[in-house]
């Protein structure tokens, strides 16, 4: 009888305890080893990012002033870096795509015009809604000053892919977020 | 003896690739199949980083065998892949970041690939740990061809590419369809049926209609029953 309920009810909690606290265990520490070097790893991203989108900049400093948010917790810009030359600015903008968050990067010139638009991370599952994140299909937005509408669809100015309008909303929408921003910084200053 | 034992490491290896294809006759991870494969790129990044998972599960789960109840095996298999997938992600992410970003989206979908679980509730949980690794690599190649085949018809005739590089686009306009759902399940149905036509319907197991089977064996009264059912049908 001792023997059944240890077999029936101990034995696979502890099991499935101990697995799990292993796993658990390999996690953190896997964790621990791989953050810094990630955390490294976007920085040097984001700073190689921002001189593609912005190539006639020498350096960038933060922004510290007020950041837009059209959707707060969905639709805001995150952070700005300023070209020390004044040539322009990089404005890091989270926008909520069909997966999920979707971060991404635009840069605009000290004339308003967007330079070009990167997206840096995502959870769209391959396929359609990554098509709206290649090269061609991001310099549609190049040279832009102003978007008229949040909505890819409505706005006229983009040629989009249909069936895949989410994703290409959400970038649109980041899109209208930086040229915003831009606007209520007053130009680079 | 030796021989024997050679030929049936040779059969487990190579039953994924035609004759068990996981994607086209086993019918699992039917999910990511048709999600990846709008283009050869994408679905060969998906073979390969389930071949990978595949793989190590397979050898953790057959190693843990003897150890895991049967009561809670499920959810022990769910915790070691998971697990597996996420350590993997993060070491990618920090050690490889350039195949991170050619392969990242496609991990966290591998939770949820059903291939993954079904090895080990299927194989792994019933050979050695050798055996297991030899399904493993067979059903990773398997899928990943099947995914590659299919990437190749919808890149073809939806984009006029074949890894981006321009082929029929030259000559026919991409067909849409092809990069969608239902373009998707259409050559999905053609490779199944290739694929069954190729087996022979080999691959089928016969199925054994004995009571022993049966899910209602315990209220059956008995042959009665049984005529009657028949008859009904």
């Amino acid at each position: 009888m001792k023997s059944n309920t240890y077999k029936e009810y101990i034995a696979p909690v502890v099991v499935l305890v101990a697995i799990c606290l292993v796993i658990t265990t390999a996690l953190a520490a896997t964790y621990n080893v791989a953050n810094p070097i990630i955390i490294k790893n976007a920085k040097a991203t984001a700073d190689a990012a921002r001189v593609e989108l912005l190539p006639d900049a020498d350096a960038f400093t933060p922004y510290d002033g007020k950041l837009v948010a059209e959707e707060p917790g969905k639709v805001y810009v995150s952070e700005v870096y300023v070209a020390n030359n004044k040539t322009g600015m990089v404005a890091t903008v989270m926008t909520n795509s069909f997966g999920g968050a979707l971060t991404m990067m635009v840069g605009i010139d000290n004339k308003g015009n967007v330079t070009g638009v990167k997206v840096t991370n995502h959870s769209d599952t391959p396929g359609l809604g990554t098509k709206n994140m290649t090269v061609d299909y991001l310099a549609q937005y190049k040279g832009l000053s102003k978007m008229n509408s949040t909505s890819v669809k409505d706005d006229g100015q983009i040629k989009y892919i249909s069936g895949a309008s989410v994703t290409g909303s959400a970038i649109h929408y980041g899109v209208y977020c930086a040229l915003d921003q831009y606007s209520k910084m007053g130009g680079v200053q | 003896m030796a021989e024997t034992k050679k030929k049936s490491k040779l059969s487990i290896l190579t039953n994924g690739i035609i004759k068990e294809n996981p994607a086209l006759v086993l019918v699992l991870g039917t999910c990511p199949t048709l999600a990846t494969t709008s283009s050869v790129a994408n679905g060969f990044g998906m073979g390969v980083s389930a071949a990978a998972v595949l793989i190590c599960s397979n050898i953790v789960i057959s190693a843990l065998r003897n150890v895991i109840p049967d009561k809670v095996r499920i959810p022990c298999y769910i915790v070691v892949i998971a697990g597996f997938v996420t350590v993997v992600q993060l070491l990618l992410q920090a050690f490889v970041p350039s195949l991170y970003s050619a392969l990242g989206l496609f991990i966290p979908l591998i939770v949820v690939n059903c291939i993954i679980l079904g090895r080990a509730e299927m194989f792994a949980n019933k050979n050695s740990v050798i055996d297991s690794a030899l399904d493993g690599v067979g059903m990773g190649i398997g899928f990943t061809f099947a995914l590659v085949c299919m990437g190749t018809v919808r890149e073809l005739l939806g984009s006029g590419t074949w890894l981006g590089i321009p082929i029929l686009s030259k000559f026919i306009p991409g067909m849409g369809i092809f990069n969608l759902a239902p373009g998707g399940f259409f050559v999905f149905a053609i490779l199944m049926a290739f694929v069954t036509y190729l087996t022979k319907d080999k691959s089928k197991i016969k199925k054994d209609f004995g009571c022993a089977g049966c899910a209602m064996a315990s209220v059956c009264t008995g042959e009665e029953d049984r005529k009657g059912a028949e008859e009904a049908c």
